[in-house]
Parts: structure tokens; sequence; C-alpha cells
């Protein structure tokens, strides 16, 4: 699921987060346009979760639970 | 049994993901049931009552400032719906309980008295089916 790194740019806390500091989050996008627009938050980056060639193994197949089902 | 008191000065409140617990001077949320008249004749001739349809709010007193109006100006003019949260005590302690709610404001505009901090009446009404509900942070 994609998310975002937010930074909170007011002078109050956004969502408990203090100002100045970073947070990843899932937000609503009314939510997020209103805080954009009257400066709590700004996006730092957009997080798309991937997986990278070679860093992931397919399961192994059960044998025993194959060759049971074909002798049934 | 005793009960634990407190003077109200440290509590959280937050509107459309802003801590605005400094905005406010008081704040609450009330609810109350509507009482349906369903008396038929009776010898005793008292009425019979049931409970009916809840109404959830969050009221405060608002301060006057560029601020608050910057955010809550748009949101009352828009009738957008948004996320506000009030926790009773909750810039000291982060275990209390949570009442959250998805609102619209009602009521918003600055009535001041000369000489007076300027505050003025704020109402935010349930918009959805859940309503206002609370949670204890574990």
């Amino acid at each position: 699921m994609t998310h975002k790194r937010y930074l909170v740019t007011g002078r109050r806390q956004y969502r408990w987060h203090e100002p100045g500091t970073v947070f990843e989050a899932n937000l609503d996008p009314d939510a997020e346009r209103r805080a954009i627009e009257r400066g709590s938050i700004r996006v730092l980056e957009v997080v798309e979760p991937s997986l990278e060639s070679g860093s992931y193994r397919l399961p192994e197949p059960n044998r025993d639970a194959v060759s049971g089902s074909l002798a049934h | 049994m005793a009960f634990t008191k407190n003077i109200a000065l440290h509590h959280k409140i937050e509107a459309d993901g802003d801590d605005v617990s400094n905005a406010f001077r008081t704040f609450g949320q009330p609810s109350t049931k509507a009482v349906v008249d369903a008396s038929g004749f009776s010898v005793t001739g008292a009425d019979e009552q049931l409970v009916g349809a809840k109404t959830q709010t969050f009221e405060g007193e608002m301060f006057n400032t560029p601020e608050s109006f910057s955010l809550f100006k748009p949101l009352f003019d828009s009738g957008d719906i948004f996320l506000m949260t009030w926790q009773p005590e909750g810039l000291v302690d982060s275990s209390r309980e949570v009442y959250y709610g998805y609102v619209q404001m009602t009521q918003f505009g600055a009535a001041i008295s000369r000489g007076s901090v300027e505050v003025f009446p704020t109402t935010f009404i349930a918009a959805d089916e859940d309503g206002i509900q609370t949670y204890i942070p574990t």
C-alpha cells in the first residue's frame, strides 16, 4: 500500500507529531489537502513498497502433499 | 469510594489533525437522548416515556485569533467533515480516555466585548453514524 512521508511544518502538533518531525502515514486525501493548504504538513516522499529483484524466493512446493493427493 | 478529581488545565484537543488545545478555554462533549412520549390512558395518569435518538456534539469557547480563524473558518465555510478528538488531561497524561468522531462545524463567529478576552462559542456535530465514540489508549 502506498503511503507518504510528511514533515510537520506548522507551529502546532499534527496528529501527535511535533513541529519539525517527520512521520509516515496514509492520510485521507481531503484531510491531507487541507493540512497542506494551511501549512501544517508538507509531503517529503511518496513511499511505494516494492520487492527488489533477487531479494525474495518463492516457497518450495510441498511434495508429500502433492503425491498424497495424486494417490487418491 | 474515592474519585480522582482535578483542575481542568491540560486538555488535549485536535481538529483535522492539528493540535488546537490552546485555542479553547472551555470544551466538552455533551450527549443527549431524546425523550419520546409513549403514554396511554391509565389509572395513574403518569407519563410513559422512551429514550430515543442520541445527539452528540463537541462544544467549546474558542479564542478569536488569526490562527483559529485560518484553521476553522475554511472548515466552517466548506462544511467539510473532519476528525476531532478530545482527551481530558491528555497534554500530561496520554493514558486518559479519548473522545473522537468525524464532525461538521455548525457554529463559528466572533462576538467580542470591549476590554474582555476575545472568545466565541463553537459547536461541532457528529457527522456520521458512528457518532462520537471513546477509547482508552493501551
